[in-house]
């Protein structure tokens, strides 16, 4: 029996490769982060930063990609435009990476002609990733400022957002999450994964920058959560709903303020101060204001 | 009496069996367009909805036609199956062994299971061309199933009569 997390992350592995998996203790079940499947090595599991293998025979490559295609329900079409971005992301909000042999048409990722290897990253949540000094700290005479929080990947930035956008919106805040990759509130056939709160509406692998712009429109917020703002639409989108008078909750790649500051796509996001606050979650994941 | 009695039963039963005989020739024409429309039905949810094969056979397997439903419940139920079959092994399993009772043939069955290479495998415009080739070619099988419905079943039907009578003339 896995633990109900790993569980359905790997519901797209054959049933032997999943017996594997009830080798981990379960304490290291519950705190598994990623399972690592690559083309001649056995499974492997990573748990607390280390990976480490599993007692399965090495994984051939027509297995990565009926894997791959199990994923995706055997409908490559619903999941192209993810595909082309290097991943997948699966009921429950686990995202799988794709790495393999492309085929790549006028500079664009078209398909996968081998897989090679595929990362599945174990979506949970944690409940009270948010402390309540920062909920605190976003919220103002009833109203919640703009804030941004900075990290590199792997430090639970959407753990986070998803944690605060519940925790506001149980407080009765107008939330809305625009969810490109379907990772905040994993929706499944309408209904979200994970608790997002009880006044959350949610948009579904819409990009971003539309998703931000419907949201705004239809449902008025008082808050948008934007996961990862990645291109100059994302930025613009988070400048347009906070010139709305809506609250924008983000988070961005960057190791600290002087990174943020170096890259150029941040730098509009920098002059528009669309942000009250900015945040840096640190190695330990704390999460540190920056002045 | 008996004579007649029997001249009704010999009549009653030859008429019975080319009725039923025209009656196959309808029934293959009319779910030769139910399948017509199942292909319809699957290039527009691909199209708009980029619904998943496993959501689009659950649809199909509610729908209210017995012929589609009894094929794609079994198709349901086999993909709904945790084990190691692929879904172009679960489709023209599903066709194979439910489609000759929904009244198709060999033939009809043979183009909807070479769907199987191609349905959830590829983009939504590779996908909608294999299932208009599928449609044109179930659209001929419809117009020679429509022929044959036009001239055999009229046929079998008199035949059948026919030869009642004739039994009935020769005991008599």
């Amino acid at each position: 029996m896995l633990e109900q997390r790993l569980e359905q992350a790997a519901q797209c592995l054959p049933p032997e490769l999943r017996a594997a998996l009830e080798g981990l203790p379960a304490a290291q079940q519950a705190r598994c982060e990623e399972l690592r499947l690559r083309a001649g090595q056995p499974l492997a599991a990573t748990v607390g930063g280390t990976e480490r293998r599993l007692n399965s025979r090495a994984l051939e490559p027509t297995q990565l990609a009926e894997i791959l295609r199990r994923a995706t329900a055997y409908s490559v079409h619903a999941f192209t435009g993810s595909l082309r971005q290097g991943f997948v992301t699966v009921r429950g909000g686990h995202r799988i990476g794709v790495c393999g042999q492309t085929a790549v048409q006028e500079q664009e990722l078209l398909s996968y002609r081998h897989i090679s290897s595929l990362n599945i990253r174990v979506a949970r949540q944690v409940t009270g990733a948010a402390p309540a000094a920062l909920v605190r700290q976003l919220c103002e005479r009833g109203s919640v400022c703009s804030a941004l929080f900075l990290a590199p990947p792997g430090r639970g930035k959407t753990t986070l957002l998803r944690d605060l956008a519940r925790q506001l919106s149980d407080s009765g805040i107008r939330t809305a999450l625009a969810d490109e990759r379907a990772e905040l509130a994993a929706l499944y056939e309408g209904m979200p994964q994970f608790d997002i709160g009880t006044h959350t509406d949610v948009l579904d692998g819409c990009p971003k920058a539309e998703a931000a712009m419907i949201l705004v429109k239809t449902m008025s917020p008082q808050l948008l959560v934007l996961d990862e703002l990645t291109s100059e639409r994302d930025v613009r989108a988070a400048e347009c709903a906070s010139h709305c008078g809506t609250a924008v909750l983000a988070s961005a790649h960057a190791w600290d303020l002087d990174d943020f500051r170096l890259r150029p796509l941040y730098q509009r996001l920098a002059e528009a101060r669309i942000f009250d606050r900015l945040f840096c979650i640190g190695s330990d994941r704390t999460v540190v204001p920056v002045p | 009496m008996l004579k007649i009695m029997g001249i009704v039963l010999i009549i009653g039963s030859f008429t019975g069996i080319g009725i039923s005989q025209r009656r196959q020739f309808r029934s293959h024409v009319a779910v030769l367009g139910e399948m017509l429309s199942v292909l319809d039905m699957i290039s527009n949810e691909l199209s708009f909805h980029l619904a998943s094969i496993p959501d689009i056979v659950r649809q199909l397997a509610a729908d209210s036609r017995p012929a589609v439903s009894h094929i794609f419940s079994a198709m349901r139920d086999s993909i709904a199956k945790d084990d190691n079959l692929s879904l172009t092994f679960k489709w023209m399993k599903a066709f194979k062994e439910c489609g000759r009772e929904a009244g198709l043939s060999e033939d009809d069955i043979g183009i909807l299971c070479d769907l199987s290479d191609f349905i959830g495998k590829y983009d939504v415009q590779a996908q909608q061309k294999s299932i208009e080739y599928a449609r044109t070619r179930l659209s001929r099988q419809l117009a020679v199933a429509s022929e044959e419905l036009k001239s055999k079943g009229t046929v079998y039907r008199t035949c059948c009569v026919a030869a009642g009578i004739l039994l009935v003339l020769v005991l008599i």
